[in-house]
């Protein structure tokens, strides 16, 4: 159990893990799992991706690092990630918004309570492991339990003196630039961890103009370890971060005949979109251990997020553009408009709107976990108790300047057209949780509670309106794992789904709330790990949010979706053989089969719902996701490839055979990377990422038709000294 | 053992993929999730609407046009000509006409904006609304007279198609107005061909309106100009469209067969006589049949949405397409039914003089199968079933709210 005394801050007394990856260098410090062996015999269901399986194709797209793990829907955007669209367990995926994320341990996403949408995700490049926890185990983790959780953990301090320097050249001018050191002196340690990512981006602007990216991320890390007497211990750590982006993103797609003509077409009319962000971080942590037995975790945080997103959000008056796309053979002028082909005649009908976007977030808190171990005769008991304190805030100010399209260019009418949103919403949340696991011969037993008390305001200064919402809920989860043999556990358990309503929510919209059950087995052998868990999910309200892309509602205003089910199988396995002295061989496959359904009938102004019959599935949830990963390791140079499935996403609610209504497309993509350890200092890499160029609709939304990543590949050269 | 139990925990996860509840939903409702509404408001924009205008718009140019059959006839008053350029001209009229009265069941957007300021200068014929023909005769004066005579201050019953008739198709060319209005004290006493020439001069004036205002409804609807089409299949605005379009098919019921039919022949409650023979829509052309023929053809084609999509598919797919049928059924019954009357609307309401007569027009309203000694009557009879029709199954089945003027009938 020795690995149960690292989490920072909770405890990994619900996970399991059915991967086994290289020998873990994972940082079990900022994990909130405790690392891969404490989840091998627990009750929950969690995964993790270490820093070997990160480096494996080093993706800098999250999607298509999460998508190696079961229970998880990925809805593609912009085709790098940027803004992930993440779900689980049939939690919607619409910008993550309902998933509990953090780094660290300690919520990163820009106002987790208060506006949920997860516009900043930590750069995967910097992480040296990503954790999934999901069922039971989730509800240490709000507020967003209903699915699950994702814990970025960042690289730690090493113990040894260590300096990197990372460089990637891929397609369309990627350039990936990382340099990390870090090491410990004395009672002292540092990590510097530098990165800097850019893209030309592989659309390409009707008229020509920039479709591409450029991040930038500082991230510095100091420890202080004092000696102190005995067995005691405290360390405390200091993490400053800042990142930035500058990316001439869009919500713009393409209509299903220009998508069939040419994928990577965008056009004219988003040639003026153009997203920014900054964001700061100052995380103080301390960690104390009385003895083997009794530690305290605790942090206090402080993050600021800024974003301003100018993009185009349809025409001042007439149709939305939404519209436009899916009817371009009845909208014929529109369309052309947008596509620069048509000039706009001046009226507000054919008058560009390009949003201003503009948001100001901030995250602040505390949060402190006390880890007490106790032994009665043949019963152990882990307790975790826990306690946040946290404060989040969300301001809006977006603005309209209309643009008329002339000859393929845009420009301002001149007229002031002043703000289309301006509020503001914040939250005050204090979290609980007291977390028992009881072992007992075979078995073990988690009980677990949670409680989320919730009080937030927002103010509509366009409607000079003012609402407050109050939340209460108490989440209870029960888990038990039994070692049935030395190869086989099984597990089983049960826990409440809670996901926050907005402070801007009125007293008739509910939080989201469900009641999740999962039950399965793991199987470890020598050679082959198995995990298959079941999991129902029986919602008692489903929440929509509409965002800015949402025709007919107000971004931030929410929807009940009354009673939902939702249930799956999620299969995760790996076979290993060592093929000669040298060389191993490995099979890595990964399943989520999921069915849902809404179980009442309901007439949504949100725009994914419409009208909703009871036994209407949900859209945006694929009925099937997998990965195939075959891959040879040898002394010198290791090679892997992934095939990836996802079966076709229905665009909105209905029951009707997919292939009858809108739907993205199924589609299949091949990754592979080989990597050549020329000696102790230098590596080298090659990675193609779809490698077959399938071209797909991966989804229709935000508007219109958005294509994948097409065939790129990626050269890269690390030197470690 | 442990095989069988690696066997039996796989088998056990199976289930739980297979107990999501999705049986429900079994309502047939049309939604926009089982019908393209989207598809249909296009259809009726681009394949009856927006033509049904355009060909509006072409035959009130050519009687309005200044080498047209209203100049023509003007030219000819007093040649040996005359006759037939008169004739030239009323056939021209009718054409437009027919092609008005074809766009009178979609009566919506531009044509009503401005408290139906489009709609009035083609024509304002309306329940309560006769046509002043001593205001047209005081116009025909002053056109000709007063150099500040301007079409747009006389007021709407003085206007459009029906005074146009009234000045082609009148054959008594004495005004009709009181002795006190000065304008026409001495109309009676110019000369026959002066005053045939003033009352064709305004009828070309009353024409070229006609025609300004056609052309203004058809520029508001296309693409290239103001585009209301777009607003009109605008998927945000889909409901309220949807009911507009819906509501302009009831034109057939409160107008067609109340004001052109049910009130003249005296079924209607607000004739109080044993028949109003005196509010009949074009008295003068006796062509008031053909007007109600043209709404019911055009009636048929709106219900069908022509060879597209139309409201017939929303009430096929909500499970009832026999109120098509029906629907259709009594309307081609009523086209029929004008097709082999040999007398005008005017005279077979002129013969209802008496109680036993509308006693008669009432029965064969009643049961328009049977005997037609007044067979306006009967297709009244014909009309009232399609619009029962209209008022029941076709709300319903539209899901639509009956609009208000259509809530009660006066029968």
């Amino acid at each position: 159990m020795n690995t149960l005394r690292y989490p920072i801050i909770f405890s990994a007394l619900l996970t399991s893990t059915a991967v086994l990856a290289e020998p873990a260098k994972a940082p079990e410090e900022v994990l909130v799992t405790g690392g891969r062996n404490a989840i091998l015999s627990l009750g929950g269901s969690a995964q993790i991706i270490d820093e070997a399986m990160l480096e494996q194709f080093d993706f800098s797209d999250l999607n298509q690092v999460m998508s190696s793990l079961p229970g998880v829907y990925i809805r593609e955007e912009d085709g790098y990630g940027l803004r992930p669209n993440i779900g689980i367990r049939g939690a919607t995926s619409e910008r993550s918004q309902k998933i509990t994320i953090m780094e660290d341990g300690v919520l990163i996403t820009p106002a987790p309570y208060s506006a949920p949408a997860a516009y900043y995700i930590p750069n995967i490049s910097r992480m040296s492991a990503v954790e999934l926890v999901k069922g039971p185990a989730a509800i240490l983790h709000g507020p967003h339990t209903v699915g699950g959780a994702i814990n970025f953990a960042s690289r730690p301090i090493s113990d040894d003196p260590l300096r990197e320097i990372d460089i990637s050249y891929g397609s369309d001018n990627y350039q990936k630039l990382q340099f990390f050191s870090s090491e410990k002196i004395g009672e002292y340690g540092y990590a510097i961890d530098l990165l800097r990512f850019s893209g030309d981006g592989f659309k390409e602007l009707d008229g020509g103009g920039d479709t591409g990216f450029e991040r930038n991320d500082i991230n510095l890390k100091f420890s202080w370890q004092p000696e102190m007497q005995g067995e005691q211990s405290q360390t405390f750590t200091l993490k400053l971060g800042y990142a930035d982006e500058d990316a001439d993103e869009t919500y713009l797609g393409l209509t299903d005949s220009d998508f069939s003509a040419d994928p990577t077409r965008r056009y004219a009319a988003s040639q003026l979109d153009h997203f920014t962000s900054d964001h700061s971080q100052v995380h103080l942590g301390h960690v104390f251990d009385f003895n083997d037995s009794l530690s305290v975790h605790s942090t206090a945080y402080w993050n600021q997020f800024n974003r301003s997103w100018n993009k185009l959000d349809g025409f001042i008056a007439g149709i939305a553009i939404r519209d436009v796309l899916n009817n371009p053979d009845i909208f014929t002028r529109e369309i052309g408009i947008i596509r620069g082909e048509i000039d706009s005649n001046g009226s507000e009908a054919e008058t560009l709107d390009v949003t201003e976007n503009a948001r100001e977030y901030g995250s602040m808190g505390v949060q402190t976990a006390v880890k007490l171990q106790l032994t009665q005769g043949d019963i152990e008991h882990d307790i975790d108790v826990g306690l946040r304190l946290h404060q989040d805030y969300v301001e809006r100010d977006h603005s309209i300047q209309g643009y008329l399209m002339t000859s393929g260019r845009m420009t301002a009418d001149g007229q002031q057209r002043g703000d289309k949103l301006l509020d503001e919403a914040e939250t005050d949340a204090i979290a609980v949780h007291i977390m028992d696991t009881i072992s007992w011969r075979d078995f073990k037993f988690t009980v677990g509670l949670r409680h989320e008390n919730i009080s937030g305001d927002a103010d509509d200064f366009l409607n000079n309106t003012s609402n407050s919402k109050s939340q209460s809920e108490t989440l209870p989860g029960i888990a038990v794992f039994w070692q049935y043999s030395d190869t086989l556990g099984l597990l089983a358990g049960v826990n409440r789904g809670f996901s926050p309503a907005s402070p801007s929510a009125g007293s008739g919209v509910d939080p989201e709330l469900s009641t999740n059950y999962e039950y399965g087995f793991r199987y470890n052998s020598q050679n082959l790990s198995l995990e298959a868990i079941g999991f129902f999910s029986d919602y008692e309200n489903l929440l929509g949010r509409c965002r800015v892309s949402d025709p007919s509602c107000t971004p931030g205003e929410e929807f009940n979706g009354g009673e939902a089910e939702i249930a799956g199988v999620e299969i995760i396995s790996q076979w290993t053989k060592e093929l000669s002295q040298t060389l191993t061989g490995e099979v890595s496959l990964s399943y989520t089969y999921t069915e849902t359904a809404f179980q009442s009938d309901f007439s949504s102004g949100f725009s994914q719902w419409g009208d909703v019959e009871s036994g209407d599935e949900l859209p945006y949830i694929p009925e099937q996701i997998a990965r195939l990963q075959l891959g040879a390791k040898a002394t010198q140079w290791e090679a892997f490839i992934a095939l990836s499935y996802q079966s076709e996403m229905r665009d909105q609610a209905g029951k009707q055979a997919i292939s009858q209504v809108t739907h993205t497309d199924a589609y299949s993509t091949v990754d592979a990377s080989g990597s050549w350890f020329i000696n102790t200092q230098w590596t080298v890499q090659l990675s193609v990422d779809n490698l077959l160029d399938e071209e797909a609709v991966v989804s229709l939304r935000p508007f219109g038709a958005r294509p994948n990543k097409p065939r790129t590949f990626r050269l890269r050269a690390k030197y470690s000294f | 053992m442990k095989t069988f139990a690696f066997g039996f925990a796989l088998a056990a996860l199976l289930p739980i993929a297979g107990c999501v509840d999705n049986s429900g939903g079994s309502n047939r409702a049309v939604t926009a999730d089982n019908f393209d509404f989207v598809a249909m408001l296009a259809n009726y924009a681009d394949s009856i609407i927006v033509p049904n205008y355009e060909s509006l718009a072409d035959t009130s140019s050519l009687l309005a046009a200044e080498n047209g059959s209203i100049a023509a006839y003007c030219s000819a008053i007093g040649s040996d000509n005359e006759a037939s350029a008169r004739g030239a001209a009323q056939a021209a009229w009718k054409t437009t006409m027919d092609a008005w009265q074809t766009t009178t069941l979609h009566e919506l957007g531009p044509i009503q904006a401005n408290n139906n300021a489009l709609r009035n200068r083609i024509s304002s014929f309306a329940r309560g609304s006769s046509l002043s023909t001593c205001g047209v005769d005081q116009a025909v004066v002053l056109a000709n007279s007063n150099p500040n005579f301007s079409l747009s201050s006389r007021s709407a019953n003085q206007r459009g198609l029906g005074a146009v008739e009234y000045l082609l198709f009148s054959d008594n060319l004495e005004h009709s107005c009181s002795s006190q209005i000065t304008e026409t004290t001495d109309w009676n006493t110019r000369p026959e061909i002066e005053r045939k020439q003033l009352r064709c001069a305004y009828a070309q004036t009353l024409a070229g309106d006609i025609n300004a205002a056609a052309q203004r409804v058809v520029k508001a609807w296309l693409i290239d100009a103001d585009n209301y089409r777009s607003e009109f299949i605008n998927p945000s605005s889909l409901d309220t469209n949807l009911k507009a379009l819906s509501d302009a098919l009831f034109y057939l019921d409160t107008e067609t067969k109340d004001t052109k039919l049910g009130i003249p022949l005296g079924i209607n409650a607000t004739c109080s006589q044993p028949s109003c023979p005196e509010v009949i829509e074009s008295p003068y052309a006796e062509y008031s049949l053909n007007n109600i023929a043209q709404n019911l053809r055009s009636f048929l084609n709106l219900l069908q949405g022509g060879s597209g999509l139309g409201f017939d598919d929303i009430i096929a797919q909500a499970g009832v397409a026999e109120v098509t049928e029906l629907m259709r059924q009594n309307t081609e019954a009523a086209i029929g039914e004008i097709n082999t009357m040999s007398t005008s609307l005017r005279q077979q309401a002129e013969g209802i003089s008496n109680e036993e007569a509308a006693q008669t027009c009432l029965t064969a309203a009643n049961t328009p199968d049977s005997q037609r000694s007044i067979p306006a009557c009967n297709l009244y009879g014909y009309l009232r079933r399609v619009t029962d029709t209209l008022k029941v199954g076709f709300v319903a089945a539209v899901d639509v709210d009956l609009p208000d003027r259509a809530q009660s009938d006066n029968d």
